[in-house]
């Protein structure tokens, strides 16, 4: 038995000189190292532009607070890059927790009376917004979303033109307070 | 095959074992996935806030109103009205903020062609007020929350005081 099992290895040991032709017992490391690497990357990269609601570019600030993502809907203002008209767009969370964005209307049909009352023309973009971001609060599945307002107002536009805006969503949503968007100065600059 | 078995154990191994480092990476990557995308950069504003909240804030309103060309309109109680460049803001308010007990509430208001960047400007400049510049940012940015910024209504023109000048029109 010995001797056999002798001569076996002694046969076995014998083309055993090409090693190419071994079969490797183990994962090749080296791709799956270089994938996560470069996934790690983009994530790096892409997080940062990842913020919901349409973009435009935020005013800079030192001292804002940095909070959690409460999912509260987004109202943007900002220049259409294709229109370069002032819009009102609104994102938000969907019931299926599916993100949306979606025109409102242009900025200038928030507008206040022109006779120094001071009261907020009623127009269908008004309506639309109140409509849509009460119909975000209702499907959301975030507590904390629920009488939230998130607003990105590009910072350019001038301040009374987003003044009717800010009346409407106090009037018609009763909101109290609202989270304005900003930048880093020290990150954006 | 005896030798071969024999000696395994005792080659050393030339490769770097990859397998924690994987781990390691992958960890990293699931981090970054969960913290990244759920800070958000905000300066929280109370839109418009109604004056009889609390009688203090009614019948002494600290009220900053911008002018179109940069410069502040500064109401308060105690002194006449004047108009501040944006530097002395922050000195302005810390003066008078400091002898208020009680919620600190700052009425702010702009003039039409303000610029939406100085708008949220004006707010980080009056929630600076709330810590001494030496401390660190984030400690500053903490404190700033103690100061409430409020926007003004816009006056109407039926209940305008005709003796009180508009900042915006009358310099």
């Amino acid at each position: 038995m010995g001797g056999s099992a002798g001569k076996k290895g002694g046969l076995r040991a014998l083309p055993k000189k090409p090693k190419i032709d071994q079969v490797r017992n183990e994962i090749n490391v080296t791709p799956l190292v270089d994938v996560c690497l470069v996934l790690l990357i983009i994530f790096m990269v892409i997080t940062p532009l990842m913020a919901r609601g349409k973009d435009v570019p935020l005013p800079k600030t030192e001292l804002h607070s940095e909070e959690k993502d409460k999912l509260q809907p987004v109202v943007s203002i900002g220049k259409d890059t294709k229109t370069g008209e002032l819009m009102v767009w609104l994102a938000g969370t969907s019931a299926q927790g599916k993100q949306e964005l979606f025109e409102i209307g242009r900025l200038d049909e928030f507008q206040m009376s022109q006779d120094g009352e001071q009261n907020i023309m009623e127009s269908e973009a008004r309506d639309k917004l109140a409509k849509e971001v009460n119909r975000l609060w209702e499907v959301t599945k975030n507590l904390e979303a629920k009488g939230r307002l998130f607003m990105k107002v590009a910072a350019d536009v001038p301040y009374e033109a987003v003044y009717p805006v800010l009346m409407a969503v106090n009037e018609d949503l009763t909101l109290t307070t609202i989270d304005l968007g900003t930048a880093d100065k020290r990150g954006g600059e | 095959m005896g030798m071969g078995t024999s000696s395994g154990p005792n080659q050393v191994k030339s490769d770097i074992n990859v397998t924690p480092l994987v781990d390691v990476v992958l960890v990293l990557l699931i981090i970054f996935l969960i913290t990244m995308p759920v800070v958000m950069r905000t300066v929280t504003l109370e839109v418009p806030r109604k004056a009889e909240d609390t009688e203090e804030t009614a019948a002494k309103p600290i009220i900053v109103t911008q002018l179109a060309d940069g410069r502040y309109n500064f109401h308060d109680a105690i002194k006449e009205d004047r108009v501040i460049s944006n530097l002395d803001l922050t000195k302005e308010l810390r003066t008078v903020l400091s002898q208020k007990s009680g919620e600190k509430v700052v009425f702010v208001d702009f003039c039409d062609g303000v610029p939406w960047q100085e708008v949220v400007s004006t707010m980080d400049r009056v929630r600076a007020v709330a810590s001494p510049e030496s401390a660190p940012i984030k400690e500053r940015r903490e404190a700033g929350g103690d100061i409430k910024v409020a926007l003004k209504k816009k006056e109407k023109k039926s209940e305008m005081d005709p003796n009180k000048p508009d900042p915006c029109t009358s310099r």
